[in-house]
């Protein structure tokens, strides 16, 4: 039995990958089984999605604490999350980067193979969703399941042009995995799990069906989920609060400007709404400047749907 | 036909094979699938039933014991809160001797709120009247559903069933599933032949009003119909073997127990991983075993004297507590045991709450503690982490 496991964020398609892993190794000929792990269940949470794979029919349904292979759908997880954690000895972690094997902050040790999944993705999808990119590149990587039963288990799931995108996608990623590579590094041994960190000995435990330490939200640094990030035209906004009302995260907050540096934004709204180029509302506001708070701000685009003007921009984050 | 898809849909074509007339469900995760399937092929005309959409699971009931009250084949789906809120209406379903069938995709009860898998939500409907089953897998939960109708439907029940499936566990898992055929299905399971209906014309009471000179008999033939249930539930088997190739034998199963010392006790999808254990441990030499109790109403009393009578110890996973006491299968089975020659040693473990992993690693612990305690503590909770707990 061959055990893979894929650590994805809420909306790359975690899940749906390892149903399509499951579903291809069954078109394969193999006993195949795929399930999640929900946590929140929020666009940009880590994820995890468990698949196994065998000539026998499977019982096990405890997760998979050693795998043979691990996926990586955004490298930003391998800070995150641990990874690696239980990898069997000779066993590969495939992750989505642009950057080199030995430059994704994995364990050297290991044989780590990177693709840009996103950078194919995006060329032939024309979206940042990832997950047929690495199947593709699973097959080609692993040889464990065939490249053309993971392009029928893609079409099935996404008839039409969609899924033509997807399949050239796929191809891509497997024809650059399969190709000839160096030796293969190996592993002796499992790789052991880091040690999680201890709670905290105060606060956190459980008193009376009550967790002493609320708030922890405030901990959850939910910007490294972000794939887009939104740019605001802030001469032309009229200031209605409606991204800010509407931010799941109240990554957005108002800053009232004083002083010369209120003085100096309104004269300069002034003159834009004589010529013309913008609103009054907007002008009439002009010391109220949004700010973004990067370290809370996940990407969702909420914001952007939501602006009346269409004036906030979703822009790719250079990672 | 074996095809490979996620257990809410293999359940919900089990349905549509099974052809029931009305259904009535409010969606609650990890249920929502597995009714949401089933609208879809009502929608697209799969399916000729009608869905009748409800503000809650207490209404989802009370529409599927109007229904079946007319002759109607009847079908809903839930889980933990929502299960809990139909608790008063479970009891009339069964006082009323409607075979309506339920899908219960375990889950855990709140507080805290939590979604994930354990058995506290049908455990705790033990009393309800309903029979009861835990599926090992999804061609299990598939194949219960339609020979839940014909269990629920024979004239010597006429009782509810719930046929449970752990949620996410298996829900939301995608395997190969053997897939029940319409025509099979059509030769397997004949149409509802209700004994009595409403009718306008040949007026009868339904779940009417019983003073102290009735109450008692209405409860005792509620009672003994769940004990007929075994005979009939171990019939249906054998005739849905005879056609899908798939006996689930009696009310347990046993897995390498014959001159095993020592056995662990489990329901639903942890048999699998249980099983996997028993394997690694027998490849070492250990003489270890394993029973899935597939119905835990009617509770299988003989069945379990009979394959544990004589083994050195018996260890008992539960997914839920009684509170105050201890897991409540393992109650079960100890009082099924009461009296028999030699008693086993005993104990109880209380392990996979709220979703917490069951792994072989549990199972492993499990049988040491069998193989090696003089039994100081009968019952335990597994897995626990004492850095979470308030010193006391």
């Amino acid at each position: 039995m061959k055990e893979v496991r894929i650590h994805g964020r809420g909306g790359q398609g975690s899940v749906t990958a390892a149903e399509l892993l499951a579903i291809a190794a069954f078109e394969d000929g193999k006993y195949s089984q795929a399930f999640p792990f929900f946590g929140v269940e929020r666009r940009g949470a880590p994820v995890t999605a468990f698949t196994r794979l065998s000539d026998k029919k499977i019982r096990l349904r405890s997760q998979i604490y050693e795998p043979d292979y691990v996926i990586v759908q955004d490298a930003t997880l391998i800070t995150a999350v641990d990874v690696t954690a239980g990898l069997k000895p000779g066993g590969i972690v495939i992750v989505n980067s642009e950057k080199s094997a030995d430059n994704v902050g994995i364990d050297q040790r290991i044989d780590t193979r990177t693709i840009d999944a996103t950078g194919i993705a995006l060329e032939i999808i024309g979206r940042p969703i990832v997950n047929t990119t690495l199947l593709g590149a699973f097959a080609g990587a692993t040889g464990e399941i065939s490249i053309e039963s993971i392009n029928k288990s893609v079409l099935a799931r996404f008839p039409g042009k969609v899924g033509e995108l997807n399949v050239q996608a796929a191809e891509k990623a497997y024809a650059l995995m399969s190709a000839p590579r160096e030796p293969q590094k190996h592993v002796k041994q499992r790789i052991r799990a880091k040690r999680e960190s201890k709670v905290q000995p105060e606060g956190e435990k459980i008193i009376k069906g009550v967790i002493g330490r609320p708030g922890t939200s405030e901990a959850t640094k939910t910007g490294d989920w972000r794939v887009f990030y939104p740019e605001f035209d802030m001469e032309q906004c009229i200031r209605c609060g409606k991204c800010l009302e509407n931010c799941p995260d109240a990554a957005i907050r108002e800053h009232v400007l004083h002083g010369k540096k209120a003085e100096e934004a309104k004269r300069r709204a002034e003159e834009l709404e004589k010529t013309g180029k913008i609103k009054k509302a907007a002008a009439k506001k002009a010391h109220i400047q949004y700010q973004l708070n990067p370290e809370y701000c996940k990407g969702c685009g909420i914001c952007a749907n939501e602006c009346p003007i269409k004036g906030i921009q979703m822009k790719l984050e250079e990672k | 036909m074996m095809q490979i898809m996620e257990g809410s849909h293999a359940v919900a074509l089990a349905v549509k094979v099974a052809r029931p007339n009305v259904v009535a469900a409010y969606p609650i995760t990890p249920q929502t699938h597995i009714v949401e399937d089933i609208s879809q092929l009502i929608a697209d005309g799969d399916l000729a039933a009608e869905y009748v959409k409800v503000e809650s699971e207490h209404s989802a009931m009370s529409v599927c014991i109007g229904a079946s009250a007319t002759g109607a084949r009847t079908y809903t789906a839930t889980t933990s809160q929502g299960l809990a809120l139909m608790h008063e209406v479970l009891f009339n379903a069964a006082g009323m001797r409607l075979p309506i069938v339920m899908t219960v995709a375990n889950r855990a009860l709140s507080a805290p709120l939590n979604i994930w898998n354990d058995h506290q939500d049908s455990i705790s409907e033990r009393d309800s009247g309903w029979i009861q089953v835990y599926a090992e897998d999804n061609t299990e939960a598939s194949d219960m559903t339609v020979q839940a109708y014909k269990i629920a439907e024979d004239n010597r029940t006429s009782i509810p069933m719930m046929v449970c499936m752990d949620g996410y566990t298996l829900t939301h898992t995608y395997e190969p599933i053997d897939v029940l055929e319409q025509d099979l299905v059509d030769s397997f399971l004949p149409p509802y032949q209700p004994i009595d209906v409403l009718d306008v014309d040949d007026p009868k009471s339904f779940g009417m009003f019983a003073d102290p000179n009735y109450y008692t008999e209405f409860r005792f033939q509620n009672h003994k119909a769940l004990e007929d249930a075994e005979t009939v539930m171990t019939e249906v088997s054998a005739e849905f073997g005879e056609i899908f190739g798939r006996d689930y034998g009696g009310l347990i199963e046993t897995y390498r127990c014959d001159d095993a010392e020592y056995v662990a006790v489990a329901l639903g999808s942890v048999v699998g991983t249980l099983k996997d254990t028993v394997d690694d441990l027998r490849a070492q030499g250990e003489r270890v075993g394993a029973i899935k109790v597939r119905s835990y109403r009617p509770f299988p009393v003989a069945e379990i004297q009979s394959a544990l009578t004589g083994v050195e110890a018996v260890g008992v996973l539960d997914r839920n507590v009684s509170l105050g006491f201890e897991g409540a299968l393992f109650t079960d089975i100890k009082a099924s045991l009461y009296g028999s020659k030699s008693t086993p040693n005993m104990y109880g473990f209380i392990a996979g709450l709220g979703g917490r992993d069951v792994t072989k690693r549990t199972f492993m612990k499990m049988f040491k503690k069998m193989q090696t305690s003089k039994a100081v503590e009968e019952s335990e909770f597994s897995d626990l982490k004492p850095e979470l707990l308030e010193e006391v």
